[in-house]
């Protein structure tokens, strides 16, 4: 395996603003990441019409926070926002971009803005959507990771690992979704629940096998627990399902595999489940095609 | 075939009853009272050698009449016995449909029908029952070309017509047989005598009339004074009975709108029954739905080549044949063999039986379809639901049965789009996926329902609660829905005794945070919005009653009602960093000088938009001690709550192993260790593992960063009296 083109470790991350009531927090937030990242250099991605209220406003919020000029690079452009930080984070080669996700004030779900949407599909890098940015940090006690049967989950895997030692994590918790379809046994009876509990419990051992083999080969596992859970469950779903009701930090996903279309938001599919529904804070991992599996 | 003498015994009750309502159904569908023999025979001894179930019984059902009549008078346009061969088609062709069904393992659909719209339909179909069948009862022709509201509204004045004729002194032997068949129906339950009870009532009707009948030939010098037209109109000879069905109308919309009719009814009806009866299985059998499916269609298609009716799975005459002591499907085969041979045999008294007889039975079944109970019963789950009930009965008894249920589904869809907030959640509710199951441990599992959960997206759970095989502990936790509808607080309460019933386990979490639309156990229930008091009149959940209970036997006190008072909690290390919102279901009590406290918590950590809320259960112990403030952790999971006070790891040097497995934080080293004696190490070292806190003068016990179960609660106080006892000692 080819080990010499990780994800990580995001040496070089952006934070894209929007202006917003929250802009504060999330700044601080990216401030607290690049120092536990110990990132080589933080752009701050800004699109809008660059005038002078506009540019006092940021400045005087990076400045609040504690950002010094010599700490950060300010990247103003204007044009389409989506496209233009995709050709910002693809120019500059960024690893990780930083963007906060919206809450419905009345119901406590949260959800994406459009440039965020759009982003978190089809990013050149791996993204990171906060959900609930606060002044003093987040603390990303328990982790959740896909652990998918797929060539990009390797790669997941180990940079959630890698982020997790970085960010002093307790757990990280591997699911193992397995579409019920695999089963492949419609339970009618009594005969057939037996005949399905079995193959479950085969399918639970091998899915277990599987990604035990990966974490085996990671080196980062130290200072926190590493669990399994094999859920059989709709793929994109569950999991998100699951970091709520266990009230996950962070959940950490593949990046989706083509581009997706229109009809995905009405037809949700894997990374849109945990899109529309934000259950916690999410990042997606651009895996790069050297170091997926065959 | 052990039990071949209790399934014949079983099967002569069962054969009893179903000899006078089959033929009565036929009657009513307008059919030759054959038809409804020919189905309970095929499809009774087709089911019980390859249908999947085990003590249930065939043959034709209430449901179908209805349709089946109507069937008859449009594709016969007129001709009841051109129409008769057509719907025969009809039953073929929706045979077929049945079989697929099953093979596409489409049994799950019963469930699919919102459970109000469904009692509406039963009580539309009990209505027409009493509507078509009234003037057959007294032997008062009916006005012809009505619709059924205008001949139910005719009731009074057939009943003048009578009073009437009687005051004229003409006598009606018609309209005194049919009343005294519905009196036999409805004192029949009521009468202790046992005697009377080795024959069913439908029988005891049948045998009534056939007295009548050897009164006049053998005892009165009158001739018998019912006319040929209100009796049964049977062939010569049996045999006769069975027609070839005539495909002519195959290719016509009326005909495809008919078996549409009879797919639906008849898999409607016997899935309903299936799973109705496998609750009274003696062995607690489960019965394999799909495979029954298959088994139907065969038997309908069967059935309608010989003449008969559509075959469906009847729930009274499978109760009657379960409390007759059937335990293998032998009893339905024998049941369809002594059938054939009492028409064979009887076939002479069968024909000299009034039809008022059998129409009496008719409008007694319809009563108990339609009674006043029903409509109080579906009042009582909620306005809400009589409002879709209504929709349904007025919808099926003026526009037919598959508009009455397509509207009862439509109106079910707008009133919960009116209840369930936000509405962008009812929208995309039916489409995505909306449970979350894991074993949580071996043998515990745990089902999560997020959003919306009602009768379109049902199916899904009950996906999952039936992978769990019956014996293990299930917890199904719906604190993350919004919304959770009649028809599915219905199910689960089955699926409950399922569990219960099988030796499992199954409990319900997170319900105590909705607020339900009435007093009734399976009321539609949203969820009370944060921060706002919980209904102080608001009804028990099964967890509150179970936990009201708990407090009785212990003798605590129990209040179910939010509390904002938090006074002794603001001290433990981990409310320093989160707010609590409010506590409820609290259960308070002494034991030996010490106070205990169990309760429901919502805390939350941040403000306004960026509030994430937790919901525990925990318990709270006021020991008469002075202790160290510390806590007491596995390693790991409220790791940060301590150092945000500023406590400090504290190692027991003699006892490493403890060290090892537990994380132990606080300020007073010295104290802390002297606290942690060998005994209390030894204590915590082989109990199972509690989170731990103490504020100086109280304990704080909790698990998880859920509501706990009945079965965790009580794991929690005992663990809490152990640990209170043995420090106070």
């Amino acid at each position: 395996m080819n080990n010499t083109q990780k994800p990580y470790p995001f040496k070089k991350i952006a934070f894209a603003n929007a202006f917003s009531p929250r802009t504060e927090a999330l700044l601080h937030e990216t401030k607290k990441l690049a120092a536990q990242l110990e990132v080589e250099e933080l752009l701050i991605i800004h699109v809008g019409e660059r005038n002078k209220g506009n540019e006092d406003r940021l400045n005087k919020a990076l400045e609040d926070v504690g950002l010094n000029e010599n700490k950060y690079r300010l990247v103003w452009e204007e044009g389409d926002p989506a496209d233009t930080i995709y050709e910002v984070c693809l120019r500059e080669k960024i690893e990780l971009l930083i963007i906060g996700a919206m809450r419905r004030e009345k119901f406590y779900t949260y959800y994406l803005g459009s440039v965020a949407r759009k982003l978190s599909r089809k990013a050149p890098c791996s993204v990171l959507l906060l959900t609930d940015p606060k002044v003093e940090g987040q603390n990303f006690k328990r982790v959740v990771v896909n652990g998918l049967d797929h060539p990009k989950t390797r790669s997941t895997i180990y940079t959630s690992l890698y982020f997790a030692e970085k960010m002093h994590s307790k757990e990280v918790i591997v699911i193992e979704e397995v579409p019920p379809s695999d089963i492949n046994i419609a339970v009618e009876d009594d005969l057939s629940l037996t005949k399905a509990t079995r193959v479950r419990r085969s399918l639970r051992k091998r899915e277990n096998e599987r990604v035990e083999n990966i974490i085996k080969h990671s080196t980062t596992t130290d200072g926190f627990n590493i669990k399994q859970k094999c859920i059989f469950g709709k793929p994109g779903y569950t999991i998100g399902h699951y970091a709520e009701a266990k009230k996950a930090d962070l959940l950490v996903i593949n990046s989706p595999d083509e581009k997706l279309g229109i009809l995905d938001r009405f037809f949700p599919h894997d990374i849109e489940y945990i899109l529309s529904d934000m259950p916690t804070n999410v990042l997606i991992v651009k895996a790069r095609p050297e170091n997926m599996e065959q | 075939m052990q039990n071949w003498q209790g399934d014949l015994g079983a099967a002569f009750s069962v054969a009893l009853i179903a000899l006078p309502i089959s033929m009565s159904l036929a009657m009513a569908s307008g059919v030759p009272p054959m038809a409804g023999i020919i189905s309970a025979v095929v499809g009774s001894i087709t089911v019980a050698i390859l249908g999947g179930s085990n003590v249930t019984i065939n043959g034709p059902g209430n449901g179908l009449v209805i349709v089946i009549l109507s069937a008859v008078a449009t594709l016969g346009g007129g001709d009841m016995l051109a129409g008769y061969y057509y719907m025969l088609a009809a039953v073929v062709v929706s045979g077929v449909i049945i079989a697929i069904f099953g093979f596409l393992h489409f049994g799950a659909l019963g469930d699919f029908f919102p459970a109000s719209a469904i009692q509406g339909l039963l009580a539309a179909i009990g209505v027409l029952f009493i509507a078509k069948q009234f003037h057959v009862m007294v032997g008062i022709p009916e006005p012809e070309n009505v619709s059924n509201i205008e001949l139910l509204l005719d009731i009074p004045f057939a009943l003048g017509e009578l009073y009437s004729a009687l005051i004229a002194g003409e006598s009606q032997y018609v309209a005194m047989i049919g009343i005294i068949s519905l009196l036999v129906m409805t004192i029949y339950p009521k009468i202790k005598f046992k005697a009377l009870h080795t024959i069913p009532a439908p029988m005891w009707v049948v045998v009534i009339a056939i007295g009548f009948y050897y009164y006049f030939e053998w005892f009165s010098a009158a001739s018998y004074p019912i006319d040929k037209d209100h009796l049964i109109s049977m062939p010569d000879e049996v045999t006769q009975s069975i027609v070839l069905p005539d495909f002519g109308k195959f290719f016509t919309t009326d005909f495809f709108i008919v078996v549409t009719g009879i797919t639906l009814i008849t898999s409607v009806e016997s899935l309903l029954s299936i799973k109705a009866v496998d609750k009274l299985d003696p062995f607690k059998r489960r019965s394999n739905v799909n495979r029954d499916l298959k088994a139907l269609g065969l038997g309908s298609v069967l059935s309608g080549f010989l003449g008969g009716l559509p075959v469906v799975t009847v729930i009274a005459r499978s109760s009657v044949n379960v409390h007759n002591g059937a335990k293998t499907s032998a009893s339905n085969l024998f049941h369809g063999l002594l059938l054939v041979l009492i028409v064979f045999l009887l076939q002479d008294l069968l024909k000299i039986i009034p039809l008022s007889a059998l129409a009496g039975i008719l409008v007694f079944t319809g009563y108990k379809l339609a009674a006043p109970e029903v409509f109080m019963n579906t009042y009582k789950v909620g306005k809400e639901q009589m409002i879709i009930f209504m929709a349904t009965l007025l919808g099926t008894l003026i526009f037919g049965l598959i508009e009455g249920i397509a509207i009862g589904i439509v109106v079910t869809l707008v009133v919960q789009f009116f209840l369930i907030h936000p509405k962008s959640l009812a929208l995309r509710s039916p489409i995505r996926p909306n449970t979350l199951m894991y074993q949580e441990e071996e043998g515990t599992f745990y089902i999560g329902v997020k959003g919306v959960s009602n009768f379109l997206n049902y199916l899904q759970l009950k996906k999952q609660l039936d992978s769990v095989p019956r014996k293990q502990h299930v917890i199904l936790d719906f604190s993350l829905t919004q919304f959770v509808d009649h028809t599915v607080m219905e199910h689960i309460a089955n699926a409950a005794d399922d569990f219960r019933r099988l030796g499992g386990e199954f409990e319900t979490i997170g319900l105590d945070i909705h607020n339900p639309f009435s007093p009734h156990p399976f009321a539609s229930r949203r969820v009370i919005r944060l921060g706002r008091r919980l209904n102080p009149g608001k009804v028990y959940t099964k967890r509150q009653q179970a936990l009201k209970e708990f407090a009785g036997e212990v003798k605590w006190h129990f209040v179910a009602d939010s509390v904002f008072a938090f006074r002794d909690l603001d001290r433990f290390p981990l409310f320093r960093t989160k707010v609590i919102d409010h506590m409820y279901n609290i259960m308070e009590g002494e034991m030996d000088r010490i106070r205990f406290k169990l309760f429901d918590i919502e805390y939350f950590e941040g403000e306004f938009i960026a509030k994430e809320v937790f919901r525990s259960t925990m318990l709270l112990i006021h020991i008469n001690v002075d202790m160290p403030e510390f806590t007491l952790d596995k390693e790991g999971v409220f790791h940060r709550v301590a150092e945000l006070v500023g406590f400090s790891d504290v190692d027991i040097k003699e006892h490493k192993d403890f060290s090892k497995r537990f994380l132990l934080q606080g300020d007073q080293k010295k104290q802390i260790r002297k606290f942690f004696n060998d005994d209390l190490v030894l204590f915590f070292e082989s109990n199972p593992y509690y989170h731990v806190q103490s504020d100086g003068n109280s304990l704080l016990v909790f698990k998880k960063q859920r509501l706990a179960s009945i079965s965790e609660a009580k794991a929690l106080v005992s663990f809490g009296k152990r640990l209170a006892a043995h420090i106070q000692n």
